[in-house]
């Protein structure tokens, strides 16, 4: 019983979050055509995840964003969606080819404000390179500039 | 410093490159004193796992000196001989709290690739393409070393550097084989391929309590170690029919855990293995999986069978039927180092594991492109190459 208890103050905590984060954007129950949510699961408790994290708070309000307790324990489920249109057919691709997409960067502010919450900063990769550049390195060196912005996330 | 790098498709070569930096605070910079070939650079080597650049340092097996520390870092200082997971783990995750440390949610920078290849990403390991987080490898004069309160550990005065360094990887993800395969006191135990990694888990699988434990392999130096230093019977599969054998080993039943150490470049006597080199180089299969085959077929009715062994993609022919109508647990996983490397360590120390006899050549890192030739080809009896920067 304790533990329903607590899942009902738990959810009903997140609601509030939720709206308030929602109010906070300006963007209360739109549905974006062309987006969908994206998340993650941060393993900390929503108090301790607490407002909204800077690398989410940074987009503005180009995105909505949810939080809710996951479940079993899980720590803090964090969503979020492009709240304004998305770029299609050539906007698209211009839109990734100048480092410009916004679900891109949503995907990138997802996963560092889980690793500043999990971990208290961002793993970076190692620098300075020892790799060389060819002709044939151009994909992989593409999709690794682009690794924390890409995926299934 | 000098380094050994990845220069294309079976090319390695000695070069030189920029030293690594603290780039977190949790970083930690080692002089590396020992690092090893591992099987599974070879798939790397071979291109099988295309994520590599020109440039990159090889190596992900390794022990040294703490020259350098990070502002985060509690548990270690510059002097420590410490050897390192060779995954990099950040220690607080949910898959870390559960010591599925391979699994870490933070632990790899370049996400996106394993992604959308396996669904999901795992975490970063040293030397280990662009797919596992791009980190610089072991086979230099120094590394860095992320998440190291996590992933370094100090190696006790009673151990030398020659033992502890197969504590890193090989005797830990063989030691996971044995355990999460779930090896108990009483047990048949079968283990293919008696690599490194091979013997290891054979060991593992003794030291828990197996009653008979039988190494697969066609070197007969390989199976002549495992019989010696692991306590294991032994099985040439060049000359002996193996599924007879480990039928007549068990009593008719088959083993009650197998655990594969091979991995996707397998070999086998029989047809199959035609089969399977023209599918791979073809790309009509990633993978060569001859002894997960033959290890789910030979594995007991409601047995577990462990993949230790590395696999990139797709494999063909994977017998689904035997594993679900023998209702078999199948594994695998990429190792959990922090959650074994302190308990291995004091084994090390007590005597009870021993791994000295795995360094068959020891070679100046300059002589890293021969040591790997050697390595890939099995010349004089090479087991493993370890490298002194």
């Amino acid at each position: 019983m304790k533990r329903v208890a607590t899942g009902v103050v738990m959810a009903v905590a997140a609601a509030a979050v939720v709206a308030r984060l929602r109010r906070a954007r300006g963007c209360a129950g739109r549905t974006t055509a062309g987006d969908r949510w994206h998340s993650v699961t941060i393993y900390r408790s929503p108090e301790e995840v607490g407002s909204l994290p800077e690398a989410l708070a940074a987009l503005g309000t180009s995105i909505e964003v949810r939080v809710r307790p996951a479940a079993g324990g899980r720590g803090t489920e964090l969503a979020a969606r492009i709240a304004e249109e998305l770029p299609t057919g050539l906007g698209k691709v211009a839109a990734k080819l100048g480092d410009d997409d916004p679900v891109r960067r949503l995907r990138r502010a997802l996963r560092e404000a889980k690793q500043v919450a999990e971990i208290g900063e961002v793993l970076l990769p190692d620098r300075p390179p020892t790799t060389e550049r060819t002709l044939t390195s151009r994909p992989l060196e593409y999709a690794t500039r682009h690794g924390r912005e890409e995926g299934r996330l | 410093m000098k380094a050994l790098c990845w220069d294309g498709v079976n090319k390695v070569a000695p070069q030189q490159v920029p030293d690594p930096q603290i780039r977190n605070g949790g970083d930690v910079i080692v002089r590396v004193r020992r690092t090893v070939t591992c099987g599974s650079d070879l798939h790397l080597l071979g291109g099988y796992i295309p994520f590599m650049r020109k440039g990159d340092v090889l190596g992900h097996e390794f022990l040294g000196e703490v020259v350098e520390v990070g502002p985060r870092v509690r548990r270690h200082a510059v002097g420590d001989r410490v050897v390192v997971s060779s995954f990099v783990s950040c220690g607080t995750c949910w898959y870390c709290e559960q010591e599925l440390y391979s699994l870490c949610d933070n632990g790899n920078t370049n996400p996106a690739i394993t992604e959308e290849l396996w669904g999901f990403a795992p975490g970063g390991c040293y030397g280990y393409s662009h797919a596992m987080g791009g980190f610089a490898g072991s086979h230099a004069e120094y590394i860095r070393v992320p998440f190291a309160d996590v992933g370094a550990f100090t190696v006790p005065d009673g151990v030398s550097d020659e033992r502890a360094l197969f504590a890193s990887d090989s005797a830990a993800t063989g030691w996971m084989g044995a355990d999460l395969g779930g090896v108990r006191p009483g047990d048949v135990v079968a283990v293919w391929g008696a690599g490194a990694v091979g013997q290891m888990a054979a060991r593992a699988a003794v030291l828990l309590g197996a009653e008979r434990v039988i190494s697969i392999d066609r070197y007969d130096n390989r199976l002549e170690m495992a019989a010696t230093y692991a306590g294991a019977e032994t099985i040439n599969y060049e000359q002996t029919d193996v599924n007879g054998e480990l039928l007549e080993r068990s009593g008719g039943r088959g083993p009650d855990v197998c655990i594969e150490a091979v991995g996707m470049e397998a070999h086998s006597p029989g047809p199959q293995y035609a089969y399977d080199q023209v599918k791979q180089q073809l790309r009509l299969q990633t993978d060569r999986p001859t002894a997960v085959r033959e290890a789910i077929y030979n594995c007991r009715k409601g047995g577990s069978v462990f993949v230790l062994g590395v696999f990139a993609g797709m494999v063909d022919k994977f017998p689904l039927g035997a594993m679900m109508n023998k209702g078999l647990t199948v594994r695998g996983g990429q190792m959990h180092g922090q959650r074994y490397i302190p308990m291995l360590l004091e084994r090390m120390e007590r005597g009870e594991l021993v791994t000295e006899h795995l360094a068959t050549h020891v070679l100046p890192l300059d002589e890293g492109a021969r040591g790997y030739r050697m390595f890939k080809e099995k010349q004089d009896g090479c087991v493993r190459a370890v490298f002194i920067p």
